[in-house]
């Protein structure tokens, strides 16, 4: 039959022809779909999982988080300071954190504290209102968000804010909001795994369904990833129970997505 | 040396167009009793229209103009307002003399006015023509109705605001004598006598004059010619921004008060413009019908003078209000003026990105302080000390150096260690590191920190309190959260 022949090449990864008579009816592959502009996470085998190669840069990114202090916050650290420190002049908003920071650990961090400031709402609406501000009124290069009890309407201004201000905002909320529908372009969830956290992709635009074990806490940060089995790296790796007999990520239920 | 040139302002119906609020719909008389007699002393511009005229009894203009609303005078208010003007005519010059109709000791026959000294700025604002135009878009934007007049001594400016509309522009010498401030006697005296203008007055032998009606008003033909300095009380700028705004009506919804406190920011903004001056803190109250007051604390991130960027402000910190009961009066004080800082243009600008609004930041702290509340927007600050629950603290603006380190801390910090129960369930990671500190102050330590794993998965940070009484409740506590 003449019509099997385009899903036939599909399969091999090549539209026929001319693909520019497939894009004009809105049809693209999926990584093409997934090539938005991205925040690295400053971890490689979490950049592998995700989609385009990081957090969406101009979008929500929402972690769910089975219980605090799992090291979610620090998984975020690097990348925030990557990003003040490639835009000099710029702020990264840290809205409503649960409780009180503490400036040396974000100082070690390589974080410039001077430029973090800290919003404290009264309720989500005031917080999300204070976000869209700071977000129009340029020089923010991120937001930090701490809400369990977001509703869609509120997210979906916060994902407005983000795409109008071209910066990524974080949202941390409790794994039991994960059963709601959520516009976040990016909903990853932090669980505790049989060794170490493990992440997993709950919602992302592009392939989806990929999960990291291995988040461990290691003897000088205060988390690191399981290396891949690279033995350089893995003699980095000292904690003994830390260190497990193959210390490879899990992979994921989809092929990795080809490097950028 | 430029020759003087003064600019007087006369306001005739400046106890109804000082008031605060909406008197552009409607119209209104304010009236002032004396004694038995109740007269009108000022209207509105419909009413002007209907034959209501000064010093007209309440009675006659009531049947002029059936529906006009009617307020009492209230000279403190209209005082107020004209100090204000006198700030925003500083831009214009630095001799500034006002006065209130009705007040002691200069006669003010004729309403409120203002007298300044607008030859040495000439130049500046492009001649006489354009500062003019300016002046009166000023005013006409304040809705103060007013009467200028021009001339080399102060005394004679403000006559010709007095002559009437058609000889404004008439010799000084024609001017007629009702237009000058001469005592009720005198001219009474003189215009029994014949006399009509200026002209006739300055021909007479001074010798005579001198001995039929006294030095006095030698003395003011002198000023009058500029013979003799002014004598004017002149206007000093004030170290603050302090006044009160008279409303024309009580306000009972936010929303009002917004359309109210517009006006009032205008004119701080006009205020600041004069005195060349920007604030960073103003306190608003609301003085209700019943006199309690509401009072609004504004501290801006830096100083502002922009009329645009308070009215922003403002309107943010109303959401917080809520009125107990109609607001009357809008009081204002600002902290020491200070002096304004030019912005300067930046050659490298924040790249411009569609949607934002690049160096918008101070201004919407201000906002968020203002709606949030000021403490809601801080800072961490990492001082110098050793104890971790002093290493760390909030402030309000942002530390002037950025601390670096390389100390395995704890992201998240309790305010109150927290006790734990059952230490043995925990992994204990790494450790101890002894802190020990303090002993300058009640709040000695001694603790050994560690990091331990608790079956949640998560990271704490946790002490063991040496100083903790053997076989007393558990040594340890939580004090952060790796997180």
């Amino acid at each position: 039959m003449r019509s099997a022949r385009p899903i036939k090449t599909q399969r091999r990864h090549s539209l026929p022809g001319d693909t520019s008579q497939w894009q004009r009816l809105g049809l693209r592959r999926a990584s093409q779909q997934a090539r938005q502009s991205i925040v690295g996470s400053s971890w490689s085998a979490l950049d592998r999982l995700l989609p385009g190669g990081g957090y969406p840069a101009h979008a929500v990114t929402e972690f769910l988080v089975e219980t605090a202090g799992t090291g979610e916050f620090s998984l975020l650290l690097t990348c925030l300071g990557q990003r003040l420190s490639a835009h000099p002049d710029s702020r990264i908003g840290l809205v409503a954190p649960p409780r009180p920071l503490n400036a040396p650990a974000l100082a070690a961090q390589g974080l410039d504290i001077r430029r973090l400031p800290l919003i404290a709402g009264g309720n989500d609406g005031e917080c999300v209102w204070a976000i869209e501000q700071m977000a129009r009124s340029g020089g923010f290069v991120g937001f930090v968000f701490w809400s369990d009890g977001l509703t869609n309407t509120a997210l979906r201004k916060l994902q407005l804010a983000a795409e109008n201000a071209a910066c990524p905002i974080f949202v941390y909320r409790d794994l039991a909001c994960a059963g709601q529908r959520s516009p976040a372009a990016l909903r990853l969830a932090i669980t505790r795994g049989d060794r170490g956290q493990r992440i997993e992709v709950r919602k992302c635009r592009g392939p989806a369904g990929a999960r990291l074990d291995g988040l461990q806490p290691g003897p000088d940060r205060p988390w690191i990833f399981m290396p891949e089995s690279s033995p350089a790296t893995r003699g980095f790796e000292t904690h003994a129970e830390a260190c497990n007999d193959d210390g490879t990520v899990a992979r994921s239920a989809f092929p990795p997505l080809a490097p950028r | 040396m430029t020759t003087a040139l003064w600019l007087a302002l006369r306001f005739p119906h400046w106890p109804l167009d000082s008031r605060t609020g909406e008197t552009a719909d409607g119209s209104w008389l304010v009236v002032e009793t004396r004694g038995s007699r109740c007269f009108v002393v000022a209207a509105t511009a419909d009413a002007v229209a209907a034959g209501v005229r000064h010093g007209m009894d309440l009675a006659d203009a009531r049947l002029r103009q059936p529906d006009a609303g009617v307020l009492s005078r209230r000279p403190a208010g209209e005082r107020a307002a004209l100090t204000r003007l006198a700030g925003w005519a500083w831009q214009y010059s630095d001799h500034v003399h006002l006065a209130c109709a009705g007040e002691p000791p200069y006669d003010t026959a004729g309403g409120s006015h203002l007298v300044f000294e607008i030859g040495a700025s000439l130049r500046l604002f492009g001649g006489r023509r354009a500062l003019r135009r300016r002046i009166a878009l000023d005013l006409k934007r304040f809705g103060h109705r007013h009467v200028a007049g021009i001339d080399s001594t102060p005394q004679v400016a403000l006559a010709r605001t007095r002559a009437p509309r058609s000889r404004a522009r008439i010799e000084r010498a024609a001017l007629p004598l009702s237009c000058l401030a001469l005592d009720a006697g005198t001219l009474a005296s003189l215009q029994a006598s014949g006399f009509r203008t200026l002209g006739e007055l300055l021909a007479l032998p001074p010798a005579t004059l001198m001995r039929r009606y006294g030095a006095a008003l030698l003395d003011d033909l002198d000023r009058l010619q500029g013979h003799r300095p002014h004598g004017l009380p002149l206007y000093r700028l004030p170290a603050r921004y302090r006044t009160r705004h008279e409303l024309t009506g009580a306000v009972v919804t936010t929303q009002g008060l917004v359309f109210v406190l517009r006006r009032v920011l205008a004119d701080l903004a006009a205020f600041l413009r004069g005195a060349d001056a920007a604030i960073q803190h103003l306190r608003l109250i609301l003085i209700h019908e019943d006199d309690s007051r509401t009072r609004l604390d504004l501290r801006l991130n830096s100083p502002a003078h922009d009329a645009a960027h308070f009215e922003r402000v403002v309107n943010d910190r109303l959401t917080r209000v809520e009125l107990t009961a109609p607001v009357v009066e809008i009081g204002l004080a600002s902290e020491r003026l200070r002096r304004r800082e030019q912005a300067q243009s930046q050659l490298l600008s924040e790249a411009a990105r569609p949607g934002v609004e690049p160096g918008a930041w101070p201004a919407v702290l201000d906002r968020l302080r203002a709606r949030l509340g000021h403490d809601a927007v801080g800072w961490l600050h990492a001082p110098d000390a050793h104890r971790p629950e002093k290493a760390s603290a909030t402030g309000d603006r942002p530390p002037i150096e950025a601390p670096t380190g390389n100390a395995m801390r704890p992201l998240w910090l309790y305010a109150h260690p927290r006790p734990i129960a059952a230490p043995e369930t925990l992994t204990f990671i790494a450790g101890p590191e002894r802190i020990e500190s303090g002993w300058w102050d009640a709040q000695a330590v001694r603790r050994d920190y560690y990091r331990a794993r608790d079956r949640r998965g998560r990271l704490l940070w946790i002490y063991r309190d040496l100083d903790a009484a053997r076989g007393g409740p558990s040594p340890y506590y939580l004090h952060g959260l790796f997180g």
